[in-house]
């Protein structure tokens, strides 16, 4: 389980198949041998690295600090305490990389305890694209951007979701996090091709993939992170990775823990569809 | 001239007590090498908290592997369990509570098992071995007294002060020495060994039950009390009716004996109605996602996206 620690990946890239650490699975998580990367909630982590983390950190696996709480969206200027928070987490992890949401958590004092969509203007992509720049002015490594999963567009959206995700990289230089399940929940509930989606992209940007599990309600589909991964998520995998195979490839699961043999078959599922070594 | 050799006979041979006692006590309980020996998780908690904690660790991996549902319906019992969780099954199955069915002929059968094999492991000391640990403080509050009663028949107040010290120090010995420990010094080196590889499974990581399977959770809940339930099955922890008192120091070991387990029925232990901590078991779109940090964003809050 312990090993030789793994060669260290170049600053900014995370490589293999990867998981999202949660307390409730951490040992489950320790005991993947060939685990090269995972990702931390960077709002659950403290002054102090988890001796978990820790020791993951010390066998030579990347943690990269995933931030949900920034609002990078938002009309606001992101708050200089947060983003000092989440570069501190890098320093913390010798993190190669942090990650954050396309998205607004806040807005007028308002907490909304919740990604909120950004809407796809002109004047929101210059919003956004000034809170980035702030954010990595801070940070001592690169940002990865990550677009979420909505049930609906902004009426006054004026890009499509590939000129905006564009736009907002080249302005920003910032990396792409591509959620495959959020492009597949996205593309289901608003009744687009996700394929053409992907073929839009610059998939040269991307740092890393998440892959998560949701299930379907009402007829629309949430991205839960608390169900199994659908097998049509697995085929965008292998999709995404047929046009430019992402570096990494991270599971992501928040609740409603599986038994450890679904969440190793899940792994190895994601390693199958990307051609990575299995964990 | 003979009360200097009386007081020079008395510290000698109280010297030579001591260090036999000390000696004797530590052969006596130094256990059997246990550390290297596989345990059960159902061994371990009989081995931190005695019979009421391997009942909860019983019970913890029937809940774990679903063969016991949220409300103590009973469901079918996977192969491997270890007999504890075997027997209370059966009972819960033939229409007992949990507590009943523990406390069924077969489950004391099964508890002696556990204990008779601890202490063949020489983790667990024996009856016969605390009985025999108690001779020698015995001895020593005998030694004591003795120099008590040369005390008060030596002329010399040099004398007096020596018999007066050497016994004190004979009874304090004594007395402390009369408890016998309930673990050797292997079965507190497995205990500690257990907590150092296992602190993933303690109460504040909320670990889940489902992903470490009957194992772990007979182990969360061997190691760290029942304060693991709350954490990880909140459902069942309140149908059990398990009180909320924290088990769990800061250190994260468990303070107290399961003494809820050691009640005949539910009824005997503190309820609490407080489920305040059952959005694990919930789905995503409780809040337990969002309120933990997660960047789930999904249901939570109504917006059905997630990140």
């Amino acid at each position: 389980m312990t090993g030789r620690a793994a060669p260290a990946d170049p600053p900014g890239r995370v490589a293999g198949v990867g998981i999202g650490w949660r307390p409730e699975i951490a040992g489950f998580v320790a005991g993947l041998a060939g685990l090269r990367f995972c990702e931390v909630i960077a709002e659950t982590v403290g002054p102090t690295v988890p001796e978990a983390l820790a020791e993951l950190r010390d066998r030579g696996v990347a943690v990269v600090p995933h931030g949900v709480a920034l609002s990078l969206g938002g009309a606001d200027p992101v708050e200089p305490a947060r983003v000092a928070r989440l570069a501190r987490c890098a320093a913390l992890f010798d993190a190669p990389l942090v990650s954050e949401h396309i998205a607004f958590v806040r807005a007028g004092g308002v907490e909304a305890g919740h990604l909120l969509p950004v809407p796809r203007s002109r004047e929101a992509l210059a919003a956004l694209v000034a809170n980035v720049r702030r954010t990595q002015g801070e940070l001592p490594v690169p940002l990865a951007l990550e677009p979420i999963a909505t049930l609906f567009d902004w009426p006054d959206d004026e890009l499509t979701e590939a000129q905006f995700l564009t736009e907002l990289l080249d302005a920003t230089d910032a990396l792409l996090l591509l959620d495959v399940a959020n492009v597949y929940a996205n593309a289901r509930n608003r009744g687009h091709d996700p394929l053409a989606l992907l073929d839009a992209l610059p998939l040269d940007r991307v740092a890393y993939a998440h892959v998560a599990g949701g299930s379907t309600h009402a007829g629309l589909y949430h991205d839960t992170h608390a169900h199994p991964v659908p097998v049509e998520v697995f085929d965008l995998v292998r999709e995404l990775c047929a046009r430019h195979r992402p570096p990494a490839l991270l599971l992501e699961r928040d609740d409603r823990y599986p038994p450890a043999a679904e969440l190793r078959a899940e792994l190895d599922a994601i390693a199958d569809a990307s051609g990575h070594p299995r964990v | 001239m003979a009360d200097d050799t009386l007081v020079f006979a008395f510290i000698l041979s109280g010297a030579a007590l001591l260090a036999l006692s000390v000696v004797v006590r530590g052969r006596l309980f130094a256990g059997g090498g246990g550390h290297h020996l596989p345990v059960d998780p159902i061994d371990v908690a009989a081995l931190k908290g005695g019979p009421a904690l391997a009942e909860f660790a019983a019970l913890a991996a029937l809940r774990a592997c679903g063969a016991l549902g949220a409300h103590g319906a009973p469901g079918p019992l996977p192969a491997g369990l270890p007999r504890l969780a075997q027997v209370a099954h059966q009972g819960i199955l033939r229409g007992s509570n949990p507590w009943e069915a523990l406390r069924l002929p077969d489950a004391r059968a099964a508890q002696s098992q556990i204990r008779a094999k601890l202490e063949r492991q020489g983790l667990l000391t024996s009856r016969g071995q605390r009985a025999g640990a108690r001779v020698l403080p015995l001895v020593l509050l005998c030694a004591a007294a003795v120099g008590v009663a040369l005390a008060t028949r030596s002329a010399a107040d040099e004398h007096t002060v020596a018999f007066v010290l050497g016994s004190a120090v004979l009874a304090i010995v004594g007395v402390l020495s009369l408890r016998a420990p309930r673990l050797t010094r292997a079965g507190r080196m497995i205990l500690r060994d257990q907590f150092r590889r296992n602190g993933h499974l303690h109460p504040r990581n909320r670990p889940s039950w489902a992903t470490y399977g009957p194992a772990g959770a007979a182990l969360s809940v061997g190691l760290f009390g029942t304060a693991a339930w709350w954490a990880s099955d909140p459902e069942y922890a309140q149908y059990l009716g398990l009180g909320r008192a924290a088990l769990v120091s800061s250190g994260g070991y468990y303070t107290s004996s399961g003494s809820c387990g050691s009640s005949s029925s539910t009824s005997g232990c503190s309820s609490s109605n407080d489920n305040s901590s059952s959005c694990n078991s919930s789905s995503c779109s409780s809040s337990s996602s969002c309120s933990s940090g997660s960047s789930c964003g999904s249901s939570c809050g109504g917006g059905g996206g997630g990140d």
